[in-house]
């Protein structure tokens, strides 16, 4: 089998790898980093290669470490609702093993036949049901790691409350490969929602409807997911409740008072529009592509400003999760001023950004990961610590 | 520097009323809420209460300057003694710095300072229908600066996580003297989520002298379950069988039938007297989630053969079955002068044999334990009932603790699930750790401590023979002897 079929082909890469190696052991990934190491190699771990156009411009790669061979479930206890799994598992085939005892990873992640459960935690993926339930950081109970040295190393357990030792597993979500490379995580899982109901309510101003879904998610803490989305000019507010049949038609009735009245739509349709709404924000081959963070108190005033610069209404789409204060923009061009002038914006309300995909000419002039973040000091001592002669990811990450 | 300077430079930082050295001032100080005997108690040479970050920081450097460690503490509620000096040196207890700087309903977070009081966080924002999660059993006394150290749990957290999963940012003192905010990790961040790696460090990190917390809204309908059963085992049963239909309830605890003698005659909790094991099971969320799921757990608690079931829909009924739970441990009082209290996690499936070896474990060292404990997240609280005036008392509670602690590790267990490994457990740390594991940890620990000035001789299992932990140790004894001149 072709480890590499749903990985994205290197050679669509935006930078050169010049050796590919697909290790299949953790013995094998700790060999390729401690012999990298030695020789100065620089070194980009690879999951799906969804995320691998996010970060500063690098020319080449010495290695690529496909991590995709790494893969399968290594333990899954349903009654104590924990699983451990190889990081280069693809998100969507833990979703159907689990499926079969009616059990979920409760995350929605965009193309989830491509992303492995590795490069979802590395690059800190989160998705709508954040809100309440959280993301991987909040699931992550242990994993299995080697350090940029060759170190192999574990940490926590497979018990859903650890504090025993640091808590590295957390630390390393969100770490973009910086420090390690993750060969298994352990996950706590949930049970199935019995049913599942979205509530899809079309409206006219962007700005009016993040402000009722603040609402909405203030007024109505059963709702799992409240989000607005923006595109070619329609803005739809979608509203979420996942549990007991009564109660997900009771939550959305209460949401349609806030929101509006709207079309309900359940069980596999409700899961198909989450999907579709990820993948299309998810758009590996998005040319701009924006994510912005802001307090959700400052979520209306950020998008009513972001809709007024001129031309941006027309050739933008959003995607904004108001609750926890996300908005994700999309351009259909490299709009160099564009650009400038919603990082200045952002920059203004003292939010933060990172230009997951933007045109290769705008990679220099803007910062891709946004202000440098305090305490970059000791993350770079860290860093030495975890990669000593720094060969994970050289010139992509800030650190 | 000598004592005296010492003393003097404090004061000048926090004014006379922030510094104790006298011994008797110090005595308190010695101790955590640990038992004396499992963990090792010392005094500190001096303990100062400052009241803002820069009084922190201004410490933090004399300390440096002076050569001592540093070590914070909170209440002091601790059961692992993290918050002892065990080498030494300066306490800085953050109990005056106890503001509740802002609360935002709409972003739904709290900034506080770390010595403000768990559950007054929670009476602080209820009326915007917002509580703070973390629950522990100690959260009338016990701090949100100690709970971020020790990563806190609480009956709670099986279905709302730990302390950790409620912690956005922190302004924290560096080893040097400078502060840092750990920044929020949501979208939009290229850097390393520090906040993740400060959560749970037991205070050997920094000293957090701010929190940004996630406020959780109110369930709009929470219900308490008791099922009564003739023995753990089928209450255990019980227990594993509501979870594997579907159920994930707010919480879900367990006593045994030693802790409802005690608990029973102080509390009129309403428990059966007569019971082997009582669970509480509380459900919230939707009304009609929660009134369908106290349905199916009735049906199946009955299943599993409970002999009787209560429910309590109103805050004053569901109070009065949380009292029972929330005042075991000060009930222990009516069955020994003293209890060590342990704290150990193993899979849930594995809760019916663990505590069957509970019971031989107590029986082959002749103690009697109570159990109480967090049974949906499979983490155990053997209460273990001595007398510290008997001679050998102390003695045979360690060998059982370390015969329970093997037992739960066999299973696939690990050390602690919430009160931390301190000076407690370290010694324990190599039966879950490899030599690499505890290395990459003590990396960490370098980077953010090189001088390994905060908490010395915690986490690390002494006399671990491995170079970045023997490291650790070497420097942590050269700091024993306390003022080193400069």
């Amino acid at each position: 089998m072709d480890v590499l079929s749903h990985s994205r082909h290197f050679a669509e890469l935006p930078f050169s790898v010049s050796e590919r190696v697909t290790p299949t052991s953790t013995d094998d990934l700790s060999s390729i980093l401690a012999d990298a190491s030695g020789a100065d190699r620089t070194v980009i771990p690879l999951g799906g290669g969804i995320s691998a156009g996010t970060g500063l411009p690098v020319e080449g790669f010495d290695i690529g470490i496909d991590t995709t061979a790494l893969s399968g479930i290594l333990s899954w206890e349903p009654a104590d609702l924990v699983l451990s799994v190889r990081a280069g598992t693809t998100c969507a085939e833990v979703q159907s093993a689990l499926a079969a005892s009616n059990q979920v990873i409760p995350v929605d992640v965009a193309y989830p036949e491509r992303a492995t459960i590795g490069g979802l935690i590395s690059t800190g993926f989160a998705g709508p049901r954040r809100l309440r339930s959280g993301s991987f950081r909040d699931l992550l109970i242990g994993c299995e790691y080697v350090r940029g040295d060759g170190l192999v190393a574990r940490a926590g357990g497979m018990v859903v409350k650890n504090v025993s030792g640091f808590e590295i597993p957390r630390f390393l979500h969100g770490s973009w490969g910086a420090l390690a490379v993750l060969s298994s995580v352990n996950l706590k899982i949930t049970p199935k929602p019995r049913s599942d109901g979205t509530l899809i309510v079309a409206t006219e101003s962007t700005a009016e409807a993040v402000a009722s879904a603040l609402k909405a998610v203030s007024s109505v803490s059963t709702l799992a997911s409240c989000v607005v989305m923006s595109v070619d000019g329609t803005t739809t507010i979608a509203a979420r409740a996942l549990g007991r049949d009564r109660a997900v038609s009771e939550t959305l009735a209460e949401a349609a008072r806030i929101l509006g009245a709207g079309e309900v739509i359940g069980g596999d349709e409700s899961g198909a529009w989450w999907q579709a709404y990820l993948n299309q924000f998810g758009e590996v081959d998005a040319e701009t592509l924006i994510a912005i963070s802001v307090r959700p108190r400052q979520a209306v005033e950020v998008v009513t400003r972001l809709r007024d610069m001129a031309g941006l209404a027309d050739s933008a789409s959003f995607a904004i999760d108001p609750g926890v204060g996300s908005i994700r923009v999309r351009l259909s061009g490299p709009n160099h001023e564009l650009v400038a002038a919603i990082v200045d914006l952002v920059q203004r309300h003292g939010a933060t950004y990172v230009l997951e995909r933007v045109a290769t000419e705008l990679v220099g002039t803007i910062p891709v990961w946004g202000d440098p973040p305090d305490g970059i000091d000791l993350m770079r001592a860290i860093k030495r610590e975890f990669d000593p002669a720094g060969i994970l990811n050289r010139g992509r990450l800030v650190i | 520097m000598d004592r005296q300077q010492l003393l003097d430079e404090l004061e000048r930082i926090v004014g006379p009323d922030g510094v104790r050295h006298r011994p008797v001032d110090l005595l308190v100080y010695e101790y955590d809420g640990s038992v004396d005997g499992a963990v090792d108690t010392a005094p500190p040479t001096a303990v100062t209460l400052p009241r803002t970050t820069e009084q922190v920081a201004a410490i933090v450097r004399l300390a440096r300057k002076a050569g001592m460690p540093v070590v914070a503490r909170g209440a002091g509620t601790g059961l692992s003694g993290g918050a002892v000096a065990q080498t030494g040196g300066i306490i800085i207890a953050l109990t005056r710095m106890d503001r509740v700087i802002d609360v935002d309903p709409i972003d739904r977070t709290a900034l506080v300072e770390p010595g403000v009081i768990n559950l007054e966080l929670s009476d602080v924002v209820r009326s915007d229908g917002l509580f703070f999660a973390p629950d522990p059993s100690s959260q009338k006394a016990c701090t949100i600066g100690g709970n971020v150290a020790e990563n806190s749990g609480g009956p709670h957290c099986l279905k709302y996580g730990v302390t950790t999963n409620h912690v956005l940012a922190l302004e924290m003192v560096m080893p040097d003297g400078s502060v840092v905010w750990t920044s929020c990790a949501r979208d939009g961040y290229g850097g390393l989520d520090l906040t993740a790696a400060v959560v749970g460090s037991e205070g050997m990190f920094g000293i957090v002298t701010k929190a940004l917390v996630r406020l959780t809204p109110i369930p709009p309908a929470i219900t308490v379950q008791l099922a009564a059963f003739g023995s753990i085992d089928a209450a255990s049963h019980a227990v594993t069988s509501i979870i594997a239909a579907g159920n994930l309830p707010a919480s879900l605890e367990m006593m045994d039938n030693l802790t409802i003698q005690a608990v029973e005659p102080a509390y009129h909790a309403g428990y059966p007297m007569d019971a082997g094991a009582v669970l509480l099971v509380e459900s919230d969320g939707h009304p009609a989630e929660v009134a369908e799921s106290v349905e199916e757990i009735e049906a199946l608690c009955r299943d599993a053969g409970a002999t009787s079931m209560r429910r309590a829909d109103t805050a004053g009924e569901r109070d009065l079955l949380w009292k029972g739970r929330k005042m075991a441990l000060a009930a222990m009082g009516r069955l020994a002068p003293n209890y060590y209290l342990h704290d150990t996690v193993v899979p849930r499936s594995r809760l019916p044999e663990t505590l069957a070896a509970v019971e031989d474990i107590a029986r082959h060292h002749r103690l009697q334990v109570a159990n109480v404990f967090h049974a949906g997240d499979g983490n155990l609280h053997p209460l273990m009932l001595f007398d510290r005036r008997k001679p050998g008392d102390v003695e045979r509670i360690l060998e059982a603790s370390h015969d329970l602690i093997h037992e739960c590790v066999k299973v696939g267990g690990t050390l602690s699930g919430e009160h931390g490994i301190g000076t407690e457990k370290r010694g324990y740390m190599t039966l879950v750790f490899s030599e690499s594991d505890l290395r990459a940890m003590a990396g960490l620990k370098q980077a953010f401590d090189p001088e390994i000035r905060f908490n010395p001789n915690k986490v690390f299992p002494t006399g671990y023979v491995c170079g970045e932990v023997r490291e650790l140790h070497i420097k942590a004894m050269e700091q024993q002897h306390g003022i080193v001149p400069v």
